[in-house]
C-alpha cells in the first residue's frame, strides 16, 4: 500500500532581491492514512512553504519548486492538470493557514463562502450545502452557528475565524489535512477541542494530517510521527515516542530541552539553542546547525551531512559534530 | 430600487421597439434604433435591455441586505446634502432631457382639422401644408397655424403645441425668435441648448459604459496577470497619459477619423480613447492589491477555478475603486465635447446643436454676448453639479474612511 502522502526531494526557492533563496531544500516526508505527522521547527524554518509547495499554492512566479516529487495517492501532484489540482485542493487535501485574519473575503457572509466552497466539490443543493455548513460549524465549537452564517468576517474574532477556516478545510472529508498552526490563536481550551476534533475526524475517516507548529507538547500528544525541520532541511524524523525518548540531533534535543517541564521549571531560567538563526542568504551547504553553533570547521559547513536511518525509521542528518551516535 | 430600475428598462425596451414597429417617432427611445445603417443593431439593444430589466427585477427578489460597511458608505453619501441635492438635480435634468419633443420642438403634439386627429410630432410621416388646408406642399410652420385657427375662434382646427414650440434647426424662424438669438442652422438658441444638454446625456450612456467596460477589462488583466502583459499595457497607459490628452483626441479627429468628421460615434471613440486610462490605472492598482491578499490564496486551496475567483472575489473587491472615477471621467467627456465643438472638429451642426457649437457660433458674431453668456453659465453650472457629486463620491467611497479590513 502506497502511502497517503510522499514527498520526495522537495526544493522549493524564491526570487528575491538578494537572489535565489532556498527556503526548502531537499525536503522529504511521508504522512501515512490515518496517520498524523508533526512538522516542527522554528520560526522561519520552511515549514509553512513546504505545506503551501504541497498544493502548489506559492506566491507565483517568486515562489518555484525547483525538484522533487510530491506522490499524492500515488499521483505526483507536480505532474496533474490544472483542473485535477483543482479536485484535489479542497476536495481530498484541505488546508488551514497559519493566518487567519485575511483568509475570507471581507465581502461576502461567511455562510455564502462556505456553501460556495462546500458546492465546489460536491454537486448537492444550495440548501443541503447549508445544513452541512451548519454541521461542521457546530462541529467547531461555534456557538450560534445560524447567526454566523450571515456574518461578515470582519465582525469574528481572530479564533472564530480560525474555526471558520477550519471547518472550511473539512468540509469535503478530505483525505489528509494539512494544518498550518491550527490552534495559534485560540485559547488552551478551544485549542484542544480543536485537536481533539482533528483526531476524531481523523480516526473516522482515516484521514492523513500533517500538522505543522510550535508546540511541542501537542506533538506529543497528538503525533504518531515527528519531522523536526532546520533552515530548510529536514534534521530529524521519526517516531514521537522515539525522538522525545531519544532525540539524536543537537537541534531536535536543543529544542525539546528548550520546551517548559515539570521536571525543569525549578529552573531560573529554560535552557535555549544558543546563536540566532542564520539569514537565508547566508546559509552554508553544509551543516547549517554548526553554522548557527559558530563551530568553525570549514569541512562541516561546506559538505552536506548525509541523512541515515540510524534506527529502525528513525532519520538523523548526521553531522559528526550534531550527531552523536 | 433595483425593481424600479429593471422595470424602466423594461418599459424603455418595449417602448423602443413598439415605436420601431408602428413608425413612430417617440421622445428619446428612438435612440434606440439611431444606427439606422444597421437595423438589426436597435433591435438587439431593445432586447439587451429588456433581458437586463428581468434580471434586475429578479435579483431584487433573491437579494440580501447589503454588506454593512456598503450600507454605511451609501448612508455618509446620502448625508453629503451637496452631493445628495447636486445628484437629484442632475437625475431631474436627464428626465427632463428625456421629454425631447415632447418639450422642445416646432412640430404639433397633436392636431385636429377637418374631423382628424393627427400627431405630427409623434410619427415618422411627416405631414404638408396640403393635409391642412394649406396651399403649399411643405411642412407646415404649425406656430403660424395655430395663430391663424386660433384667430378663426377654432373654427378650422385645434392644436396642442410643444411648450417651448421652436427647434434647434430647420425651424422657419420668424421674427419672434427668442431673446438669446438665432443658430446658424436656422434654429432656436434655447431649442438648441436644450439639444446641447440631451447630446451631453446621450453621449454619457454610450461613452461611460464604454470607456468603463475597457477600463475594467484592461485594468484587470494588467492587475491579475503581470509580468509581460502588465508591462505591455502600463507602458501604452503611461503614453497616453502622458501625450496632452486634448491634442491625442485633436489629432484623431482631424487626421484618423478625417472621413468620419463630424460623426457622433467618431467623435465618442476619440474622446474615449484618452478617457479610459484613469479608470484602466485605477483598476490596475486596486487589482494589484487585492490579488496579494490571503483570500485570494484562501480560496484556490479549496479548489476554486481562476474564473470564479476573478469574477467572485477579485472583480467586485476591486471595482468599486475603478468607478469611483466615473463622475469626473462624466466632467471631462463634457469639457472633451464643449471644446471640440468650439474647434469646429466635433460633432456636425446640421445634425447637433451642441453648447460648444453655440458658443463658437455666439462668439463669432457681434450682437450676441447674451447668448455667449448663457452658454457659459449653463456649461459651468452642469459641470459644477457633476463635479460636486464626484467629490461626494470620493468622500463616501475612499477605503481609509470604511473598511472591512481591520
Ligand atoms: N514569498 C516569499 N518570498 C521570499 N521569501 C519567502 C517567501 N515566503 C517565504 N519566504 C522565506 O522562506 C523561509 C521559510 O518561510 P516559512 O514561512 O516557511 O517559515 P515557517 O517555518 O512557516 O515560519 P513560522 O513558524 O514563523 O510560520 C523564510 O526564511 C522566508 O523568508
Ligand atoms: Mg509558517
Amino acid at each position: 500500500m502506497s502511502d497517503l502522502l510522499d514527498v520526495r526531494g522537495l526544493v522549493t526557492s524564491f526570487d528575491t532581491a538578494s537572489g535565489w533563496i532556498r527556503a526548502v531544500d531537499d525536503v522529504s516526508l511521508i504522512v501515512g492514512k490515518g496517520k498524523t505527522v508533526g512538522l516542527v521547527g522554528e520560526s522561519g524554518c520552511g515549514k509553512t512553504v513546504t505545506a503551501m509547495s504541497i498544493l502548489d499554492l506559492l506566491e507565483k512566479p517568486a515562489g518555484h519548486i525547483l525538484e522533487g516529487e510530491i506522490l499524492f495517492k500515488g499521483e505526483d501532484l507536480r505532474k496533474v492538470s490544472a483542473k485535477r489540482m483543482r479536485e484535489v485542493r479542497g476536495g481530498e487535501i484541505g488546508v488551514v493557514f497559519q493566518d487567519s485574519r485575511e483568509i475570507l473575503n471581507p465581502s461576502h457572509r461567511i455562510g455564502k463562502q462556505l456553501i460556495n466552497a462546500i458546492r465546489l466539490h460536491r454537486k448537492i443543493s444550495r440548501k443541503q450545502a447549508k445544513m452541512r455548513a451548519l454541521e461542521l460549524l457546530d462541529a467547531v465549537g461555534i456557538p450560534d452557528p445560524r447567526r454566523m452564517l450571515v456574518s461578515f468576517p470582519y465582525q469574528l474574532s481572530d479564533g472564530m475565524r480560525q474555526r471558520v477556516m477550519i471547518a472550511n478545510a473539512l468540509s469535503c472529508d478530505p483525505d489528509l489535512l494539512i494544518a498550518d498552526e491550527p490552534a495559534m490563536s485560540l485559547d488552551v481550551t478551544v485549542q484542544a477541542q480543536i485537536l481533539d476534533l482533528i483526531d476524531s475526524l481523523k480516526e473516522k475517516f482515516e484521514m492523513g494530517v500533517l500538522l505543522i507548529t510550535h508546540d511541542l507538547g501537542v506533538v506529543a500528544q497528538h503525533c504518531d510521527d515527528v519531522v523536526v525541520m532546520y533552515a530548510g532541511r529536514i534534521v530529524e524524523h521519526g517516531s514521537t515516542r522515539r525522538v522525545y525518548s531519544d532525540p539524536k540531533h543537537a537541534y531536535s534535543k536543543g529544542l525539546l530541552f528548550s520546551m517548559p517541564r515539570l521536571t525543569n521549571v525549578c529552573k531560573h531560567y529554560f535552557q535555549t539553542i544558543p546563536g540566532h538563526p542564520i539569514a537565508n542568504e547566508n546559509l552554508v551547504s553544509g551543516c547549517r546547525f554548526c553554522q548557527r553553533m559558530d563551530r568553525d570547521k570549514s569541512v562541516l559547513l561546506r559538505t552536506r551531512p548525509e541523512y541515515l536511518e540510524v534506527w529502525g525509521d528513525h532519520w538523523v542528518e548526521v553531522c559528526p559534530e550534531c550527531y552523536k551516535g | 430600487m433595483r425593481r424600479v430600475c429593471g422595470l424602466i428598462l423594461i418599459f424603455i425596451s418595449l417602448l423602443a421597439g413598439v415605436g420601431e414597429f408602428f413608425a413612430l417617432h417617440l421622445p428619446t427611445v428612438h435612440i434606440v434604433f439611431a444606427a439606422r445603417e444597421i437595423p438589426w443593431l436597435g433591435w438587439a439593444i431593445a432586447g439587451t435591455l429588456c433581458v437586463l430589466g428581468f434580471f434586475f427585477i429578479v435579483s431584487s427578489f433573491m437579494r440580501e441586505t447589503s454588506h454593512p460597511v456598503t450600507a454605511r458608505k451609501l448612508s455618509h453619501f446620502r448625508r453629503t446634502k451637496t452631493g445628495v441635492y447636486s445628484l437629484v438635480v442632475l437625475m431631474g435634468l436627464a428626465m427632463f432631457s428625456c421629454l425631447d419633443h415632447l418639450l422642445v420642438g416646432n412640430e404639433a403634439l397633436v392636431t385636429r382639422y377637418d374631423e382628424v386627429i393627427a400627431f405630427p410630432a409623434f410619427t415618422k410621416k411627416i405631414e404638408m401644408g396640403d393635409d391642412y388646408g394649406l396651399e403649399s406642399h411643405e411642412v407646415p410652420n404649425y406656430r403660424e397655424l395655430n395663430k391663424a385657427w386660433k384667430n378663426n375662434d377654432g373654427n378650422d382646427g385645434w392644436m396642442i403645441l410643444p411648450l417651448w414650440p421652436y427647434a434647434a434647426k430647420g425651424d422657419p424662424l420668424t421674427e419672434e425668435a427668442s431673446f438669446v438669438g438665432m443658430t446658424s442652422e436656422g434654429g432656436d438658441a434655447i431649442a438648441a441648448l436644450y439639444q446641447g444638454l440631451q447630446v451631453n446625456f446621450h453621449m454619457a450612456l454610450v461613452y461611460l459604459p464604454l470607456v468603463t467596460l475597457i477600463g475594467i477589462v484592461v485594468g484587470l488583466s494588467a492587475g491579475y496577470f503581470g509580468g509581460v502583459i502588465d508591462f505591455l499595457i502600463q507602458r501604452v497607459l503611461e503614453v497616453i497619459s502622458y501625450v496632452p490628452g486634448f491634442l491625442l483626441v485633436v489629432l484623431l479627429v482631424t487626421q484618423l477619423f478625417e472621413n468620419w468628421r463630424g460623426q457622433f460615434l467618431y467623435v465618442l471613440l476619440a474622446v474615449a480613447t484618452v478617457g479610459w486610462v484613469k479608470i484602466a490605472s485605477d483598476m490596475r492598482m486596486s487589482v494589484k492589491k487585492e490579488r496579494g491578499a490571503q483570500y485570494m490564496i484562501a480560496s484556490r486551496s479549496f479548489g476554486a477555478s481562476r474564473r470564479w475567483i476573478i469574477l467572485r472575489h477579485l472583480l467586485p473587491n476591486s471595482v468599486s475603486a475603478a468607478l469611483g472615477a466615473l463622475p469626473m471621467t462624466f466632467v471631462s467627456l463634457v469639457v472633451s465635447l464643449v471644446s471640440l465643438d468650439f474647434l469646429g472638429l466635433g460633432l456636425a451642426p446640421q445634425e447637433f446643436m451642441t453648447w460648444g457649437t453655440l458658443l463658437r457660433e455666439s462668439w463669432q458674431s457681434e450682437d450676441s454676448q447674451n447668448l455667449t453668456m448663457t452658454t457659459l453659465v449653463i456649461i459651468s453650472l452642469f459641470l459644477l453639479l457633476i463635479v460636486m457629486v464626484s467629490e461626494a463620491v470620493r468622500e463616501a467611497f475612499t477605503p481609509t474612511r470604511f473598511s472591512s479590513y481591520r
